[in-house]
């Protein structure tokens, strides 16, 4: 290993750990898969180093190999993706979260303060969670990492026009979820018969209760 | 396509900056100048993304500081 590289690594690489720890949380929901998706990443990005250019997107080059080896780890241990209804999808609308808050909070001065700001954050993190994994991930990637279009595509080795649509309806699931947690903390009132049945139950969306699966080191 | 849903159409392009022309970004930013309705929505989307980036702030183990530490320096 020559030693720029070494040294590109270590001030490059290195400080990205929290973040791409945070992310690693995000996607596997469970502390103890994190750690070891986070450390099997570093490896291989270690021993892959002269495939790296140095002064090109170390951040973006260590996302893709992250979310590699947690989809090629998710793979063997599901044979089949979650899927979600797509009939529960058409229910929500684009920007759901916003619009529900609008057409209750007329009122409110501001409806990010009244309702938003009281979510906790463990609350916002079921909300994510609740999401499945595909969809989580494109989420987290663009709209939270603030990854392209084109680097979440290498990420999660799929098509432009998939992470289009995972986006979407990652984000709609999303807003939905939120604003389901809202209810239930008593933020914002229930719509009662207005609600669409799929708000109820958020399990529906698994085959499997989330966080009981390990990424292991590959 | 109007101007608002134009707008609509990319907010989260707009707030991610990538896949976004300098030249619809300028187009977007100066209707938020003057349409009160998308800007609330366009804030509001930011405000809510930037809230979610917050709320998983869990610092990464020094467990896991320490394995990748020892894997740099050994290799």
């Amino acid at each position: 290993m020559d030693e720029p590289r070494r040294q590109e690594f270590h001030q490059k690489a290195l400080p990205l750990l929290n973040e791409l720890y945070g992310v690693a949380l995000r996607m596997t929901r469970n502390p103890q898969a994190a750690e070891d998706l986070v450390s099997e990443a570093y490896a291989r990005a270690w021993k892959s180093l002269d495939q790296f250019q140095p002064g090109t997107n170390i951040r973006a080059w260590l996302y893709k190999i992250l979310t590699n080896t947690y989809i090629n780890a998710f793979r063997k241990k599901h044979r089949e993706p979650e899927k979600v209804s797509m009939d529960a999808y058409e229910r929500i609308e684009d920007f759901h979260f916003y619009n529900r808050i609008a057409s209750q909070a007329g009122k409110s001065p501001d409806p990010f303060d009244s309702v938003v700001g009281k979510l906790t954050n463990e609350q916002f993190e079921k909300a994510l969670e609740s999401i499945p994994d595909e969809y989580r991930a494109a989420v987290v990637l663009y709209d939270l990492q603030g990854l392209s279009y084109q680097e979440v595509s290498e990420s999660l080795e799929v098509p432009l026009g998939t992470v289009r649509s995972r986006l979407s309806r990652g984000r709609s699931l999303l807003q939905s979820a939120l604003w389901k947690h809202a209810e239930d903390a008593g933020i914002v009132k229930h719509n009662g018969g207005d609600s669409p049945r799929w708000v109820k139950p958020l399990n529906y969306f698994f085959k499997s209760k989330p966080g009981t699966e390990n990424v292991k080191s590959a | 396509m109007s101007n608002c849903d134009k707008v609509l159409h990319h907010i989260y392009e707009y707030l991610n900056t990538h896949d976004v022309t300098d030249a619809l970004s300028d187009e977007i930013r100066e209707h938020l100048e003057k349409c009160r309705h998308c800007y609330d929505r366009v804030t509001f989307e930011k405000r809510l993304l930037e809230r979610l980036r917050r709320a998983g702030g869990a610092p990464c183990p020094e467990t896991l500081k320490k394995r990748i530490e020892t894997l740099v320096k050994n290799f």
